[in-house]
């Protein structure tokens, strides 16, 4: 699939979707960057500290584990969370990190009983998710585990779409 | 108009009690005359997060930690943010708590208050006022109710407790006693033994229930008549008095002791029995006679409810007798010729029991529709009308400024009250810090369940039959 002929189609500020026959790609974009404004302020706080403060020995260790804090953190950022759906094949839920790396989890489709929205209460808040719930596994796969996008346009966009592909024989 | 309402409790299912099943059958009827009605309890083992019940009721099941017997551990601004959260996801107007016992219900009435909603409470327990925790907790009820919308109690014994313990004033306490679902409790006479006859006790074998009575009598009642059996359900720290009464006397065949049972298995105990038993110390409002007294109907009344003209109808007549306690809200609860009546005193119960016995072999008892009388007193569509009109009510009222809320703690005594509005102007400002935080416009508000499409029936027709039963779904 060449990217120039199926390109990614945006649908919202954060969402877009690659469509193809028996084929849909829903991708969510978060807008972390490596360069943010908070991480230049941040990087540059460390210089000067660091050079201020270049006779005081133990600063080193402190201003070394802050810069270590930071980049632990970009690598951790997700940038993009995506949901491939394919017809009688099954799903790939994948989440790509700031530094490129990205995890991906395969389900087939004879494993797929359902794909289902529901609200969890995490910390502080209640929050809709979408998962995926396979056979033979105790929890669910959730999918945007980490962006957990908002209901309205993007995970009901989603929900349909892949539905569409996993759980019909004809074309949407 | 219809209202957004959130009940909050500690106790719900699948804790199995009488608060939970009036929170259960409240909330459903409630919903059936066209509010939103959802339910925020503390989560039960595993059982956290959100979950749909029968017609669309929705609990949320919030993480806290328990400390004694279902009620949360009091953390007062813990719960605030995620409780802030539920009532605007899910654009609540009035807060209804439950349970004098239930933190989570005192500290969701305060919230709402801050956030300017209209509070309500109901009182389903009767208090002392002597004992340590007694005192404590009426000091918390005070706080909790010196800035409330209304106060509901299931009786008016309960009234006059409440009013006395919270220093309230009684214009502002309603009375709606509590309910029963009466087809759950139809009648069958042929259940129970005709040799015997049968006294049953159902409930939770504790020290306020009587049980060092019942301990007392049964060997007399056993002595003095010789046709009479026992039937003992329920589980508790007094099982083992029971157990002792039973070997030292050698009643083996005479009392059973069948353990803990599960509310839909109460009636079939029930039917065994022609005379129930209750001897509790202290009652607010003593759901399971009114339980008893349905169950034990004559069979004239069910069928004729049933069939046809035609059909050959067996006439036999028979009822439940009821003995019991004469305690806290006991009297109010069934008419005069349903129920004997007996001091909290071993003589006077072993006299009243005996009377009832008489009745029962001399078949002095009068055939009577009971089953259809109480269901039409006693009905959750009635309780839930009623609790319309406190809605009703105290929608009209206007909201306090901060400093009205504040001079009302202040009242609460001479040091408690400086506490209390200490405790209020720190929830205030946690609020402001929260709708600075977490803006209300970043809040995705919830979807509203879709009613009407699991309603085949008008509700009206709808609320005679009884909610157990799983709603047709629209074909």
């Amino acid at each position: 699939m060449s990217p120039s002929q199926y390109s990614l189609n945006p649908l919202t500020n954060e969402l877009s979707y690659r469509a193809l026959p028996g084929v849909r790609e829903y991708v969510v974009h978060s807008d972390a960057q490596i360069w943010s404004i908070t991480s230049i302020a941040f990087l540059t706080l460390c210089a000067i500290f660091s050079y201020v403060m270049r006779d005081i020995v133990y600063m080193r260790w402190v201003i070394g584990c802050a810069l270590a804090a930071w980049v632990w953190i970009k690598f951790n950022t997700v940038k993009e969370e995506s949901i491939l759906a394919v017809r009688n094949v099954g799903v790939q839920v994948k989440t790509t990190y700031l530094s490129g790396r990205s995890v991906s989890q395969f389900i087939e489709r004879s494993r797929v009983c359902d794909i289902i929205i529901h609200e969890a209460i995490t910390m502080w808040q209640v929050k809709f998710y979408m998962a995926i719930i396979t056979a033979k596994q105790d929890k669910m796969t959730v999918v945007f585990e980490h962006l957990l996008p908002p209901l309205n346009p993007t995970l009901i966009t989603v929900y349909h779409g892949a539905r569409s592909m996993i759980f019909s024989d004809t074309n949407p | 108009m219809p209202y957004n309402i959130c009940m909050v409790s500690d106790f719900f299912y699948p804790n199995v009690g009488g608060v939970e099943s009036h929170l259960y059958q409240l909330s459903q009827r409630l919903s059936q005359r066209g509010h939103k009605v959802i339910i925020v309890t503390h989560s039960y083992g595993q059982r956290t997060g959100v979950r749909y019940l029968t017609n669309g009721l929705k609990v949320y099941y919030v993480p806290t930690m328990i400390i004694y017997s279902s009620a949360t551990f009091p953390n007062l601004y813990g719960f605030f943010p995620i409780f802030r959260n539920i009532v605007i996801r899910e654009n609540i107007d009035i807060v209804h708590g439950h349970g004098a016992f239930s933190s989570l219900c005192h500290e969701a009435i305060l919230h709402g208050r801050t956030m300017g909603l209209k509070a309500c409470f109901t009182d389903h327990s009767l208090f002392g006022f002597a004992d340590a925790s007694s005192i404590l907790t009426n000091k918390l009820l005070k706080f909790t109710l010196s800035d409330i919308d209304h106060v509901i109690c299931v009786s008016h014994t309960s009234k006059e407790n409440t009013v006395l313990r919270a220093a309230l004033s009684p214009r502002h306490v309603s009375v709606i006693p509590n309910a029963v679902v009466a087809s759950q409790f139809l009648p069958d006479p042929t259940a129970a033994d005709p040799n015997f006859i049968t006294i049953v006790v159902i409930s939770r074998l504790v020290y306020r229930k009587g049980m060092d009575l019942l301990v007392a009598i049964i060997p007399r009642i056993c002595a003095m008549h010789p046709k009479v059996k026992f039937i003992i359900g329920g589980d508790g720290p007094k099982r083992i008095d029971l157990e002792q009464m039973r070997e030292k006397h050698l009643l083996h065949d005479r009392v059973e002791l069948i353990g803990s049972v599960p509310h839909h298995d109460v009636r079939n105990v029930l039917i065994q029995g022609h005379i129930f038993l209750n001897t509790s110390l202290t009652e607010a409002f003593c759901i399971a006679i009114v339980e008893a007294a349905c169950a034990g109907q004559g069979l004239y009344s069910f069928f004729s409810r049933l069939s046809g003209p035609n059909t050959v109808i067996n006439f036999l007549p028979y009822r439940l007798l009821v003995v019991s306690t004469k305690v806290g809200g006991v009297p109010e609860v069934l008419p005069r010729h349903m129920i004997n009546y007996a001091k909290p005193e071993e003589d006077d119960l072993v006299i009243a029991v005996s009377k009832a016995i008489h009745m029962i072999r001399y078949e002095v008892v009068k055939p009577a529709t009971f089953n259809d009388e109480l269901k039409d007193k006693y009905s959750w569509k009635n309780v839930a009308e009623r609790t319309e009109k406190v809605y009703d009510l105290i929608s009209m009222t206007q909201n306090s400024p901060l400093i009205e809320r504040l001079r009302r703690y202040y009242g609460c005594g001479l040091y408690a009250g400086k506490i209390f509005c200490m405790v209020i102007a720190l929830d205030y400002l946690f609020w402001i810090f929260l709708e600075i935080v977490f803006p209300r416009d970043t809040i995705e508000r919830a979807q509203r369940f879709p009613y009407k499409k699991y309603q085949t029936f008008e509700y009206s027709k709808r609320c005679e039959l009884s909610t157990t039963t799983d709603s047709k779904k629209d074909i």
